[in-house]
């Protein structure tokens, strides 16, 4: 396990951390990843978008992501995508065939954003979806019967309740369907009263789910006066078959099928991020999984990581390593669990070493969601033009991507994967031009 | 671990077990549902009591694979470290269950929880090597044979035993430092004097490894021993390899490449694999404390090793093989098993 002084090294494993890597492959350079457990986009919903709201006291809802990031930019001129916009289709496209290189397809709709049924019981805004939620996009105008299913026991989404809130909040996308619910039982896993997602998930990846779920729908259908034009499921029709299960249900039911969207922490997102890694694998990306980097340092010609080894607890310390290498992509994401640190008022990126200020009440809303976005969340690493650190000592090898920059709120502007990919395919790319 | 930041990790620990996400990779939702009391779940409740030992002891003796936890959680949080500092404090507060009692019993007096373990040792003493047995193995007889053969091979001589039992694997994960600490001085002597020390028992070497980092050059796995050793074996087969999660997770500088020591072989890996993998459900042992805890997990493991059109189910960990065999689905080898054949 290694990577060796020709290789660009970039931390992190989500959606930025994998683009910057194939950025560096199409360059014919080598690069190893090193992450210590998932990254963000193993917690995301599997889907992704670009721009979907330019955040303000009136969001402005945007039809048109290419569109979008011009309205963006008209509002904030110093956003992160007037660094790399120029990158945002190449960015999108490597993330996309990395994807399907290991199996998950994701499908977008002409540069349009789409609106598809959430676990949530309301409708997200995505530029692309995975295929296994593809016909659950909301069209606008089109009168269709949609049967939505639950299970029972599956806590995380109440079939009941969610259609009758798509029933109503389609009205404000032009929505015309007719929505009914079901719950089925499914008793493959015992006498149990409660079921999580991944138990479901992994039930369904066997063949006596499989079995059990497509003979219940079929029999509900059969038994059921009126056809439907569209089931919709909850996101968990298995880890690894879920493909294989979509088919045999569409033959079984005769009609369009598709799981609504995940939130976060989902199945939907183990799918993606396993997919793109395995993509990356089969491009010949070296990921060092289990893989901490603790500190930069500039070297002669290049960067000098420290890491350690392995996972580690009182009993295991890891292993220490110094990886010299010619360039560093730091793709370690922001806020939540990445490489933006916060206590109390101070932020900070410990990796490297700078304190970004403090969190100041003009920063902050009352309202945790107001439309706006809270203006904190832009803080992060300052860039220049290529995507290197602004810090001099750093000799402009270290690159940073993704959430960990400073200039956007990707959660308020429905933006995430897109400067994910496409800050990191600029990175990435400068980066390997360092070797 | 401070004991004022154990309530801490100890919210965001019963947070992953119970979250919907990793509830397929800690088993403690499996056998007990996710919510199962108040729709805050068991070890919410627990916090809410104002964290009553008696009322977490569960989770913590089921929570086996804890290193599976720790791989999806996001924010570092130490999954494993934390319930096996749970199992310590029920021990020290005498909370443990009636079910766990008799393991719990047997681990303390050093006794091995394996039904089948009888001491067995065969060699000269004074040999270069020294091989541990894993005392999961069902027949330590065939085990040693094997051993011998392979390490024929690769020209060296070799005394293999069982005796150390699991070097004090279980002490360390009920928390019994002292203890652990205690019975590892015991066997210092025992294992010093060799060259090199190798096992097919991945806890075994992850007790090792604890216990005696001043000897973690000469103490190996046995494919790592394979591959520096460059042994290859025949057999063109479609070969389903499990992988030790103790090597992958914990000491990924240790993995081997397979194609080496199977260079015929038509190597195949489930989907989750690698960093993935998910565990036999054993746990060194712990496993045995809940077997309808472990049946679970096993089948679960077997349903992901079993679909992919494989000859033979192969995996390099004894203990592993126990676990996933527990399944009662498809016989699985080890690979001093399969190497062997």
């Amino acid at each position: 396990m290694d990577a060796n002084k020709n290789d660009v090294l970039v931390i992190g494993g989500g959606t930025a951390a994998c683009v910057a890597a194939d950025a560096v492959l199409n360059a014919g350079k080598s690069v190893a990843m090193v992450f210590p457990n998932g990254g963000s986009s193993e917690i995301s919903a599997g889907t992704l978008d670009i721009m979907g709201v330019v955040p303000g006291e009136h969001p402005v809802i945007c039809d048109d992501y290419r569109e979008g990031v011009e309205k963006l930019l008209e509002k904030y001129p110093g956003h992160t995508y007037s660094k790399c916009k120029g990158e945002l289709e190449t960015g999108v496209e490597a993330l996309l065939s990395l994807a399907e290189a290991g199996e998950y397809i994701l499908k977008g709709f002409d540069g349009k954003n789409v609106w598809v049924p959430n676990m949530l019981g309301t409708f997200s805004v995505n530029a692309y979806v995975p295929s296994t939620m593809y016909e659950g996009a909301v069209v606008p105008g089109e009168k269709e019967r949609v049967l939505v299913v639950g299970v029972k026991g599956n806590v995380a989404f109440n079939a009941q309740a969610a259609a009758m809130s798509y029933q109503q909040y389609q009205k404000k996308l032009g929505g015309k369907a007719d929505y009914f619910s079901t719950e089925i039982q499914i008793k493959g896993w015992g006498d149990r009263r409660k079921i999580s997602d991944g138990e479901l998930a992994d039930y369904l990846d066997t063949k006596e789910g499989k079995k059990e779920l497509v003979s219940l729908i079929q029999t509900f259908c059969m038994n059921n006066r009126y056809s439907f034009d569209k089931i919709l499921f909850p996101p968990v029709l298995g880890y690894l078959t879920y493909n294989e299960l979509l088919a045999e249900l569409k033959e079984a039911c005769g009609c369009k099928v598709a799981e609504v969207a995940a939130l976060g922490n989902s199945v939907a997102g183990y799918r993606f991020t396993r997919a793109v890694y395995r993509g990356l694998e089969k491009k010949g990306a070296k990921l060092l999984r289990g893989v901490s980097a603790k500190k930069l340092e500039a070297a002669e010609n290049g960067v000098k990581v420290e890491c350690v080894i392995g996972l580690t607890d009182q009993y295991h310390p890891g292993k220490r390593e110094t990886f010299e290498v010619p360039a560093v992509v730091l793709a370690t994401g922001g806020f939540v669990g990445g490489g933006i640190k916060a206590r109390h008022t101070d932020v900070w990126i410990e990796l490297l070493e700078q304190h970004l200020g403090k969190v100041t009440t003009d920063q902050l809303d009352r309202d945790a969601v107001h439309p706006a976005g809270q203006d904190f969340m832009r803080m992060g690493v300052q860039v220049k033009a290529d995507m290197s650190v602004e810090d001099k000592k750093y000799n402009g090898r270290v690159f940073a991507c993704g959430d960990v920059l400073a200039g956007h709120n990707s959660a308020s502007e429905r933006s995430g994967a897109g400067i994910a990919a496409a800050s990191a395919y600029l990175a990435g790319k400068n980066a390997a031009a360092k070797i | 671990m401070a004991t004022q930041e154990f309530s801490k990790l100890y919210y965001r620990t019963s947070n992953c077990l119970t979250s919907d996400i990793i509830a397929d990779f800690a088993p403690v939702s499996r056998i007990l549902g996710v919510d199962t009391s108040t729709g805050m779940g068991a070890v919410f409740t627990a916090m809410g009591t104002r964290f009553d030992m008696q009322y977490v002891a569960k989770e913590a003796f089921m929570a086996t694979d804890g290193y599976e936890s720790d791989t999806r959680s996001i924010d570092d949080t130490p999954v494993a470290e934390v319930m096996r500092y749970v199992r310590g404090e029920i021990i020290a507060g005498d909370k443990v269950p009636e079910k766990y009692k008799a393991f719990v019993d047997a681990v303390l007096k050093e006794e091995s929880v394996y039904a089948q373990y009888k001491e067995y040792s065969v060699g000269d003493e004074n040999a270069e090597m020294l091989f541990l047995i894993s005392p999961a193995a069902p027949n330590a007889q065939k085990t040693a044979e094997q051993a011998a053969s392979v390490c024929k091979k690769a020209g060296k001589s070799v005394y293999c035993t069982n005796k150390y039992k699991d070097c004090g694997y279980l002490l360390l994960a009920l928390a019994q430092t002292e203890a652990a600490n205690t019975y590892a001085a015991g066997i210092k002597e025992g294992l010093a004097k060799y060259d090199s020390v190798i096992t097919d028992d991945s806890y075994v070497l992850d007790a090792l490894l604890i216990q005696f980092p001043e000897m973690a050059e000469k103490i190996k796995f046995l494919d790592e021993f394979l591959a520096e050793n460059k042994l290859s074996f025949s057999g063109t087969e479609k070969v389903m390899l499990h992988e030790s999660g103790v090597i992958q997770r914990l000491y990924p500088a240790r993995k081997v490449n397979y194609s080496e020591i199977l260079p015929e072989a038509e190597l195949l890996l489930p989907k989750r694999s690698g960093y993935d993998v998910t565990d036999s459900g054993i746990a060194g042992g712990l496993g045995l404390a809940e077997p309808e805890n472990l049946l679970a997990i096993a089948g679960r493991r077997m349903a992901d090793l079993s679909g992919m059109d494989q000859d033979v189910i192969v995996t390099p960990c004894a203990c592993e093989a126990a676990g996933l065999n527990c399944a009662e689905k498809e016989n699985v080898m080890t690979l001093l098993e399969y190497i062997c054949r």
